[in-house]
């Protein structure tokens, strides 16, 4: 499975009378834009924004974040499952926008669970060292639901992870036009050479080398498209992963634009044939309230790795919550079957007390940490804010000064590798 | 520069003034050093000198009140600039004595205060977090080793030199966090340690594993017939419009709710708020997660005395261990002075 990504790298975004890339500059044709995403009728208006690195501005209800990526040769298209079939990818030619995001930008709906779902990007200030998209040239959608959608505003939530029905299927529909409009963004550029290209290819290695498997906790992710739970697990290469194959936002913890540039998976392609012999990706994630579901599920992630023949296994694991205790169990398991293993991680401590884990085992041994979720940040008044008028667990003036905890800034607290924050525990 | 002045503390045993039959002794102080206080002279160096040891007997120093008071007295009357104490090894009173005697140190004397424990010591959970203990072996077999790691955490304090980890400097981690921004992404840090793990060569955690002190289980009840037993939850269950915004994450608070006049919990009345799992179920039967149906028809057949008047409740979703806590003190101080001999606890 050999993937091409060719990079146009963008400097410069603006509003144009039609979409396309020429010298370093994207220019966004936003009738265009709003038409592609007013097709769905979940929807009663669409903002387009665009935001960029250093600007004195606020984004809040922020959601998913996605790369403008298109498929120009070889099977399937980008985002399978959304934009095109639910085929197998990582094949062929793939062009991307460098530099760019589109970010999904909605405030909760009824029905919707609110806590943990705080999501203020800084595009310039403290906060802004925090957030990746703070350094992106950003095409923000701002969704205003189509009202006949969520007629009652007393509907209890119904799940932790999606709320009720009416709220997930809304939320599908604003990451769909996320997706759709990344696509387009990128198709304009179907016809030119990118600026330079990578090639990602799990060629044949010498056999001394060690064989390293990605291990992936995901959450509540679509995979081509599906919103499954994975308490098998299931095997993927990473190329699916770089075309879009995995899509979702988990509040703080990820966002399908570190997927698609998976900085663990990239490391792990860059050490491939000089001191690792890459082998995939193991995704594994079910949910987990009962002690067979636990076992079951880092069982079966243990298992497939031992299946690719891993020697090593980097894992990107959940802490904070009951499914830390599987990402635990997982590297127990990996462990015993004489997989050695490395944690990315994240510190959930409250003060120092608490040892930031809410499950830790004894063979975690080899942990990288990517700092702490509950470190305090305060983030000065801002002159515009975007996303609404009120914060998603606050009620505090979105425009005023806040002091807000790491894991409320936007993907502050991801697992997926490209973060340098981190802490040290004296 | 002049000399460092440094006091010494020590219990009864390791100054010599004898074991367990001595444990009762009051406060007391000799000018320099005594007994092990040789080789932390000796690991202290030239520009340092232990100027007297105070010592006491370990009961006396866990029991009587005032008595780290009286202790502390004798050390500030040395004016010293370092008071270190112990190490405790693994004994428990010794280190619960050096552990608060070393916070009044800092804390009112404003002096630089350093103990030694094994880590299984009760004394380090209490005050780890706030002083600086040198991680001991078990007993006195590792004196020598204790007292260099002492000195030096001491010396490097005093001169205020910005101590290394608690691996690289032994001591037992105080929980203090450093944030920083990494030369390299935790993707690259990570990929290089799984290299070097798996190739045998030597590698450092950014974040050692805690081992977690073990809940001993409280023995059975033992007469249960007569006894009387509450109902505890951490699954939020509250009356329904959740009135006193009991929080479905990282719980501030526990709340009780009166029970007593009521055979079980409706769904009319009462929901669960818990933001970790569904609610639906247990929504559609509140007794599901507090089952006050079922304990009403024990309490009915005999199978205990009576059920406590009230419902003890709070969120146990992403809760911090020492809230936990924090929490479980709290309930148990009330359910003891509302006799309540067992406690039915249901969760999440």
């Amino acid at each position: 499975m050999r993937l091409e990504v060719g990079t146009f790298q963008i400097r410069a975004i603006e509003f144009g009378a039609r979409t396309g890339v020429a010298g370093g500059t994207l220019v966004v044709d936003k009738d265009e834009v709003r038409r592609l995403v007013l097709g769905d009728s979940h929807f009663a208006d669409v903002q387009v924004h665009l935001v960029r690195p250093g600007e004195n501005v606020r984004i809040i209800n922020a959601k998913d974040a996605v790369e403008p990526r298109w498929k120009v040769s070889g099977p399937g298209g980008v985002f399978p499952g959304f934009v095109s079939a639910p085929t197998t990818v990582g094949e062929g030619r793939t062009h991307r926008l460098g530099g760019v995001a589109v970010l999904e930008v909605a405030e909760p709906v009824p029905g919707e669970q609110t806590h943990f779902r705080e999501q203020i990007l800084d595009m310039s200030g403290p906060g802004a060292e925090f957030s990746p998209f703070a350094q992106t040239l950003n095409v923000a959608l701002e969704f205003t639901p189509n009202p006949s959608l969520f007629p009652s505003a007393s509907v209890d939530a119904k799940d932790v992870l999606g709320g009720t029905n009416e709220a997930e299927d809304y939320n599908r529909a604003t990451t769909l036009a996320c997706l759709k409009v990344a696509a387009y963004l990128a198709r304009a550029t179907a016809d030119q050479t990118p600026d330079h290209v990578e090639t990602f290819e799990l060629t044949p290695c010498a056999p001394v080398l060690p064989r390293v498997a990605c291990l992936y906790h995901t959450q509540a992710n679509y995979l081509y498209g599906m919103k499954i739970a994975l308490p098998f697990g299931t095997l993927v290469h990473p190329n699916e992963v770089f075309d879009g194959a995995l899509v979702g936002w988990r509040q703080a913890y990820r966002s399908t634009y570190w997927d698609q540039n998976n900085q663990a998976m990239r490391e792990l392609y860059q050490a491939h044939g000089k001191s690792v012999n890459f082998v995939g990706c193991v995704l594994f994630y079910d949910l987990t309230p009962e002690r067979e579901q636990k076992e079951r599920v880092s069982s079966a992630a243990g298992k497939l790795a031992r299946l690719l023949g891993a020697q090593g296994a980097l894992l990107l694991g959940i802490n904070g919550s009951n499914y830390a205790i599987d990402t635990m169990l997982a590297i127990q398991e990996c462990e015993k079957l004489g997989i050695k293993t490395t944690l990315i991680y994240l510190d959930v401590g409250y003060g120092p007390d608490d040892p930031g884990f809410v499950h830790a085992a004894p063979e975690a041994d080899a942990i990288v940490c990517i700092g702490s979720r509950d470190r305090k940040i305060t983030l000065p008044p801002t002159a515009k804010v975007i996303g609404g008028q009120r914060l998603a667990s606050s009620d505090a003036d979105p425009r005023g000064e806040l002091t807000v905890n790491q894991r409320d800034i936007h993907t502050a607290c991801s697992t997926q590798g490209f973060t340098r924050q981190t802490t040290r525990f004296f | 520069m002049s000399t460092i002045r440094v006091v010494h503390y020590l219990n009864q045993f390791f100054s010599g003034i004898g074991a367990e039959e001595h444990a009762g002794l009051g406060p007391a102080k000799k000018l320099g050093v005594v007994g092990p206080g040789i080789a932390l002279q000796q690991a202290l160096g030239e520009g340092a000198q232990i100027v007297a040891t105070v010592y006491c007997g370990d009961n006396y120093a866990n029991e009587q009140a005032n008595a780290i008071d009286a202790i502390l007295a004798l050390v500030s009357e040395e004016r010293p600039d370092i008071l270190i104490a112990g190490p405790a090894f693994a004994s428990g009173r010794y280190g619960l004595a050096c552990g608060e005697l070393c916070v009044r140190a800092q804390d009112r004397l404003g002096i630089v205060a350093v103990t030694g424990m094994h880590p299984d010591n009760p004394g380090v959970d209490l005050y780890r977090t706030k002083v600086h203990i040198a991680r001991t072996r078990e007993s006195a077999a590792g004196m020598s080793d204790a007292m260099k790691v002492m000195a030096q955490l001491a010396l490097k304090l005093y001169a205020r030199v910005p101590l290394g980890t608690p691996q690289e400097e032994r001591y037992i981690p105080t929980g203090r966090r450093v944030h920083f921004v990494a030369e390299q992404s935790a993707a690259l840090r990570a990929v290089d340690m799984l290299v070097k793990k798996m190739s045998g060569q030597p590698y450092a955690t950014e974040w050692p594993v805690p081992s977690y002190s073990q809940v001993e289980p409280a023995p059975p009840v033992q007469d249960l017939a007569h006894a009387k037993i509450a109902l505890v939850t951490t699954g939020g269950v509250v009356p329904r419009g959740n009135p006193d915004r009991l929080e479905s994450a990282y719980a501030s608070k526990w709340l009780k709710y009166p029970i007593g006049e009521l055979n079980d919990l409706k769904p009319s009345d009462w929901q669960s708020i818990h933001g970790g799992f569904d609610t639906t179920n247990v929504n559609e039967d509140p007794n599901r997660m507090a089952p006050l149906d079922a304990l009403r028809e024990l309490e009915r057949e005999g199978a205990f005395q009576d059920l406590a008047d009230e419902l003890y409740t709070t969120t146990g979703n992403t809760a911090a261990i020492p809230t936990a806590r924090r929490f479980a003190q709290e309930m148990l101080q009330e359910l003891r002075a509302n006799d309540v001999q067992g406690v039915i606890l249901t969760s999440a």
